[in-house]
């Protein structure tokens, strides 16, 4: 109970923040991956312009949470690869198990015999 | 590379297109890029602009969705940059020496006009009271009483620049205002005379502390402690000279011009503008310090910039020869001019404190 009510007063990860984190889970990317990446998690909700990621990739890494991984020059465009950190994994993981937590609530409270007691 | 997952091959970069057609997006995104500080344009600006191409070729996005997200970026960044500047600090000065030199100014003032203790009148004793909230709510950390100060005073901003302000913009009878002008005893002497070659009219002096009111409550929003104690008898110290200097300016003026009119050029100036118009000079001289300054003390570059763009309107608003739209135009520009100016300043102390 603690450490839920303690994560809900620490800053909120947005969704599209959530799968720019998620995407990086089996290994370093650079930008581009990162963003398709995060579209097909997000079965095409989350849909990152080149401003926005890299907005949200500088605060990551402000943040501590993404570790950069290099620059490369790919065809005469330079791409910088990023990585999570362990602390960046914890943090994703634990927001994971919050909406987990939350979606359970839910999920119990509209269960079918439930609902037809409520109703009785 | 250890660890990373094999990517997928550039298809489309040097895919055969003419060079003039994969260079039009890229400059469409470069005027975009210009939303960004310099320093990100320079260090990183290459790679925003790969990245967004690389968006583009994969069907992700189009040009101008790209365009827009730059642009939306570029904006953050810079107002993420200036939010960084040490705002606390800053407002506190700030607020002190806004606060100060209008306690100072209206305490002379009464002094001057009564001569001995007496009950100023309601008008008077609001004036008074509004700057002595926010300098007793600085200095003992009380939020509640610097917000009461600022908002005080900009009612009574509000309340004198009333209907003075609808005669002087030709609005009369356009407008419905509610007058506090045959409610309330305002100061007297407490305007200027406008050229003699234009339409006359008053401007009460104060609307121009108007801005200063905004700042004082904007330090209300960040008051957190109370100020050292040398900061806050050197604070009532500069106040009560300050108050003894008015005094006896507003007692040399009306003496040497057996009124109460300062004659310079064409404008008419009672001596309670004199003092106004001189608080302001100083907070502009303040300013200078500050900037010559500015690689040891970024918070008070920034107070003094608020300071001067909170009593620069004094000096700069009766001087103008003009009234109308063509002096709403003016108001307008110089306050843009001042927003650009003044970020541009809070980016500059956030990357000295940062």
């Amino acid at each position: 109970m603690l450490r839920y009510i303690f994560s809900s007063v620490t800053e909120a990860i947005r969704e599209p923040t959530y799968y720019v984190l998620a995407a990086l889970l089996d290994g370093p990317l650079h930008g581009y991956a990162i963003a398709k990446a995060a579209a097909d998690l997000s079965e095409g909700r989350v849909r990152l312009t080149a401003g926005t990621l890299y907005g949200a990739l500088d605060r990551l890494l402000d943040r501590g949470l993404l570790r950069e991984a290099g620059d490369e020059v790919v065809a005469g465009r330079r791409r910088r690869a990023y990585a999570l950190t362990d602390e960046g994994r914890a943090t994703l993981l634990e927001e994971a198990r919050r909406l987990r937590h939350a979606a359970a609530v839910v999920e119990r409270r509209s269960s079918p015999s439930r609902t037809k007691a409520a109703r009785a | 590379m250890n660890g990373r997952r094999p990517q997928p091959p550039d298809e489309r970069a040097g895919d055969g297109r003419p060079v003039e057609e994969q260079e039009r997006p890229r400059r469409r995104l470069r005027w975009a890029l210009y939303a960004y500080p310099r320093e990100v344009r320079r260090a990183e600006g290459d790679m925003l602009i790969s990245l967004a191409c690389d968006i583009l070729d994969g069907g992700g996005s189009s040009i101008n969705r790209e365009a827009v997200g730059l642009l939306r970026g570029g904006l953050t960044s810079r107002l993420g940059a200036a939010a960084n500047a040490p705002w606390e600090p800053a407002l506190r000065r700030a607020a002190l020496q806004i606060a100060g030199a209008l306690l100072a100014i209206a305490c002379g003032a009464v002094a001057w006009r009564l001569r001995a203790p007496a009950w100023p009148g309601w008008s008077w004793a609001a004036v008074l009271t509004a700057p002595a909230l926010v300098l007793v709510g600085h200095l003992a950390g009380r939020r509640a009483l610097v917000a009461c100060g600022g908002v005080l005073l900009l009612a009574l901003g509000v309340a004198h620049a009333n209907s003075d302000l609808v005669a002087g913009l030709g609005l009369e009878g356009s407008i419905e205002w509610i007058g506090l002008r045959g409610y309330v005893e305002w100061l007297t002497g407490g305007s200027w005379e406008g050229p003699a070659n234009t339409r006359a009219w008053e401007m009460p002096l104060l609307a121009c502390a108007l801005p200063g009111a905004v700042v004082l409550l904007a330090s209300a929003a960040h008051q957190r402690r109370p100020v050292p104690r040398s900061v806050a008898l050197r604070t009532v110290a500069w106040v009560t000279a300050g108050a003894v200097a008015v005094r006896f300016t507003l007692e040399g003026v009306s003496t040497l011009h057996g009124g109460s009119a300062v004659i310079i050029g064409d404008l008419r100036l009672d001596g309670l503008a004199v003092c106004m118009v001189a608080a302001s000079v100083a907070a502009v001289g303040a300013m200078a310090v500050g900037f010559a300054r500015r690689r040891r003390d970024p918070a008070g570059m920034l107070a003094g910039t608020l300071a001067v763009a909170a009593i620069l309107p004094v000096v700069w608003l009766y001087g103008l020869p003009f009234a109308g739209v063509p002096m709403l135009v003016a108001l307008a520009v110089c306050g843009l001019a001042m927003v650009v100016a003044f970020l541009r300043l809070a980016r500059h102390t956030s990357a000295q404190t940062s």
